[in-house]
């Protein structure tokens, strides 16, 4: 008797792939910081194969430099503890205060009430903690975006 | 012509009636013309009927956290509102809850009485 060719279905696998189906980034940039040099590349993957235009940086140092030099950004994901704990806070406030301002989103595996009452009240966007769900986060990135492009259009 | 300003318009959602009689009585203190809803269907309603300029919403309706898309939306469709959720506790779960559905205020039930509270979302005393 031949194999079963249907193999069940590998859920691990299966969710990024449909995740980088399902959210086209339509060549929107974003800057993404992590100290994690193996995170920041699996994120660029994953970014650049959703269509998105992706400037990655190792430090906070390094995202402000970014910013500076890159315009516009469309959104910035950040871990928090990088050069020092809790310093993505300070790069989503310099990307906070561009204009227009990027979707802000924060990335991190220490989140505790200090940092997150920061994050509230800095008004980002979204905050996920790790490990990330890479489905829910690329959908929060594309309805964030798309949130932002509508109240851009419904203002000219 | 004389134009009468616009009353300034207060929506409390909370399941408890004396906590939502309390935060009336503050939000009148401070001249808003207060809408209340004790569930989702009437606060949504009041949403289609409404313009509101600070809305106070239990993060407790009728499940744990339900509150945070019903201030996400009001603090969508009144972008100039001031919207606050209020929670009984305030963790690393609130928190996220919040910034993700775009709340930008929770306020601490246990912070202090209704005078504070609605203080707190009016942002004329100090959040925690």
């Amino acid at each position: 008797m031949l194999p079963s060719l249907c193999y069940p279905r590998n859920k691990s696998i299966q969710e990024p792939l449909t995740a980088i189906r399902d959210h086209s980034g339509k060549g929107k940039t974003v800057l993404i910081a992590d100290d994690e040099e193996s995170v920041l590349t699996t994120w660029r993957l994953i970014l650049e194969r959703a269509g998105y235009r992706v400037i990655p940086v190792l430090s906070c140092a390094a995202g402000l430099k970014a910013l500076a030099e890159n315009h516009p950004i469309d959104a910035l994901i950040t871990d928090l503890h990088m050069e020092r704990q809790n310093v993505g806070l300070e790069l989503a406030k310099a990307a906070m205060e561009q204009k227009p301002r990027p979707v802000v989103m924060l990335c991190t595996g220490y989140a505790d009430v200090l940092n997150s009452r920061a994050a509230l009240d800095l008004h980002v966007d979204y905050m996920a903690t790790k490990p990330v769900e890479l489905d829910e986060l690329l959908s929060a990135l594309a309805s964030l975006l798309a949130r932002r492009a509508a109240a851009k259009s419904v203002a000219q | 012509m004389t134009v009468f300003p616009r009353p300034k318009l207060a929506l409390v959602v909370h399941r408890d009636l004396a906590i939502i009689s309390a935060l009336q009585q503050a939000f009148s203190g401070r001249g808003y013309t207060v809408v209340v809803a004790r569930d989702l269907p009437l606060a949504l309603l009041a949403l289609t009927q409404h313009h509101l300029d600070a809305a106070l919403v239990s993060s407790h309706i009728a499940e744990q956290g339900d509150g945070f898309p019903l201030a996400g939306i009001i603090q969508r469709i009144f972008p100039e509102a001031q919207v606050s959720v209020l929670a009984r506790s305030v963790d690393v779960a609130e928190l996220l809850a919040a910034i993700n559905h775009g709340v930008r205020k929770l306020v601490d039930f246990h912070s202090g009485d209704a005078e504070f509270l609605v203080g707190s979302t009016l942002g004329q005393s100090i959040g925690l």
